[in-house]
């Protein structure tokens, strides 16, 4: 049979045998006991069932591989896995579309049908739904779409819980997913509950917040300050506290070149200032004062940037101020 | 020269040098993305890249990488261009658990031709996250390190769509198989849009380090590609 050997590159590789389809291990525990089902009957299967003996789909991680196009456009696939050598033969091909169109163009499919309206519903039906077992690409779904205010109201309270209830998790498919939930949260909460998200930050919970949503916390409070400069000075001064004690930690010379602490240091300086807390000043003194003139130059370019997206709000009071402070900070900026 | 062409069997970069990957045209550039740490690499190997993809990925390998360009980065640029990127990965981390439907539905959330970035808002203008093109995060991270590596977007040389389909293949594919419509990527109206090319930013680095500091590079219509 005449073949033709198809050089893939790593990524489309992967793509291959990343078919997005692919059932969740909840679905496969349900195919599993469906085929123990058909093959040995209710009896058995139960009795298998109790003794946990039900033959379970196994995953193998693919090291290395070739694939061959044949003719007939099937595949032949020959396949080093963890368990040792695997030949596919006669391998159809499932999906035609990589996840990266930077190296695969898909092909055309079925158009959407779907009433957008009815796909909010829907995923409000899921998470409410859900429990404690919620899927985490749900939680990406729910981050891009948009929700008008009725269904904020019901989407709210289940962002929170599902925030508080995984916010300490060892899975990382997990703490993305708190982290979809946690920038959702925040971007559509009501400015004047801001308060509320004190509790996330603080140092004496059971176990600490992540630092990846520590930064999602402190980069969230910002832009919603960003976006709506307060009208008030000082709106949230527990939360402003908290910040300020992540600032302490994260900013002090001995930590702050650590993965990722310049950039909750830095974000929690900023959230303190677009706050307009009485805070923001010892916050924006901490940057100046740490030792690492690169740092102070940041924390001060990204209040220029504060600066003028104020500027542009219709927010004079706390345009006046955020110069004010900056006039006082920067003239103790290292040299 | 800070720019140049991987003829070498060895590519030694330092972390994020800028490396770009050639289209089916040669000499066009068309994705790019930063270099992940220093070291020496074998040209045929894949090189661990932050880039957009999309979405944006830390440790992506990128294979055929045929053109580096380095601004000699200092330490406080390297530090502050960590800090955009710790701002913004975990922004696009969500999308790699999307289902395969879901995910070229949500392409336009994470991915723009024109402009080169741009927030994502809900209705009263908070935004969760921001989108970029390869050469619009690129361009974006030097910028946030004070190296603001071309002239403004509306200085840029204006394309077609034809121009714009050679310098973006995969996303002219998925507009003519209907996954995303040209308004989804930023492409609104007749055109010409004056649109970031990953080439840009080649002939940028292939100046004094002095100049790439101090004077953003306009681009000519033929930068598109570096030989």
């Amino acid at each position: 049979m005449a073949k033709k050997e198809v050089k893939l590159s790593y990524d489309e590789f992967q793509e291959l045998f990343r078919d997005s389809e692919t059932p969740s291990s909840t679905d496969i525990w349900e195919i599993d006991l469906a085929a123990a089902l058909k093959k040995d009957g209710f009896a058995s299967t139960y009795k298998a069932l109790k003794k946990g003996t039900i033959p379970r789909t196994g995953m193998m991680t693919v090291e290395d591989g070739v694939v061959e196009r044949l003719t007939s456009g099937l595949y032949e696939i020959a396949l080093q896995t963890e368990d040792g050598p695997l030949l596919l033969t006669d391998a159809r091909q499932l999906n035609h579309h990589s996840a990266d169109p930077q190296f695969t163009a898909p092909s055309v499919s079925e158009p959407d049908d779907k009433d957008p309206a009815q796909t909010v519903g829907e995923l409000l039906e899921q998470l409410s739904s859900a429990g404690e077992s919620l899927p985490c690409s749900l939680l990406c779904q729910i981050e891009l779409t948009r929700f008008d205010s009725s269904q904020k109201k019901v989407l709210l309270p289940l962002l929170w819980k599902y925030i508080t209830l995984h916010r300490n998790s060892n899975v990382r498919d997990e703490l993305v997913a708190v982290g979809a939930a946690i920038r959702k949260y925040i971007a559509i909460m009501p400015m004047d509950r801001m308060g509320e998200l004190a509790v996330l930050l603080e140092s004496g919970h059971k176990s600490q917040l992540p630092i990846e949503l520590e930064i999602e916390v402190a980069k969230m409070i910002y832009r919603n300050y960003e976006v709506h400069p307060p009208t008030v000075e000082n709106p949230q001064p527990e939360l402003a506290q908290q910040l300020l004690e992540m600032v302490k930690a994260y900013a002090n010379p001995r930590n702050l070149l650590r993965d990722k602490h310049a950039a909750v240091a830095s974000l929690a300086i900023e959230a303190i200032v677009s706050m307009r807390s009485p805070l923001a000043e010892q916050a924006w003194q901490a940057a100046n004062e740490c030792g690492y003139r690169w740092f102070a130059e940041l924390v001060s370019d990204d209040i220029d940037e504060l600066l003028d997206q104020w500027n542009n709000s219709n927010n004079p009071n706390a345009t006046s101020w955020l110069r004010d402070l900056r006039n006082e900070c920067c003239e103790t900026t290292i040299a | 020269m800070p720019s140049y062409r991987v003829n070498e069997s060895t590519i030694s970069l330092n972390i994020y040098d800028i490396v770009g990957q050639d289209g089916n045209s040669h000499n066009f550039i068309v994705h790019t993305g930063l270099a992940e740490s220093t070291g020496s690499h074998a040209a045929e190997q894949n090189i661990p890249v932050i880039d957009m993809s999309p979405p944006l990925r830390e440790g992506n390998d990128l294979s055929d990488v045929s053109v580096v360009g380095s601004a000699f980065l200092t330490d406080d640029e390297e530090r502050k261009i960590k800090k955009f990127i710790d701002t913004h990965a975990s922004e696009h981390e969500a999308f790699q658990q999307l289902r395969r439907k879901e995910f070229f539905k949500s392409i336009p959330q994470m991915y723009c031709v024109f402009p080169h970035a741009e927030k994502i808002k809900e209705k009263d203008g908070r935004y969760t996250r921001m989108r970029f093109s390869c050469v619009g995060f690129v361009f974006e991270a030097y910028k946030y390190a004070k190296i603001v590596l071309l002239v403004d977007t509306n200085d840029l040389p204006s394309l077609n769509m034809e121009l714009i389909g050679q310098a973006y293949p995969r996303q002219l594919q998925m507009m003519e198989s209907n996954h995303v419509k040209k308004e989804d990527l930023g492409l609104t109206g007749d055109g010409p849009w004056s649109v970031m090319l990953c080439g840009y930013l080649f002939h940028a680095l292939n100046r004094t380090s002095n100049d790439i500091r101090t004077e953003p590079y306009t681009p000519h219509l033929e930068d598109q590609s570096f030989l």
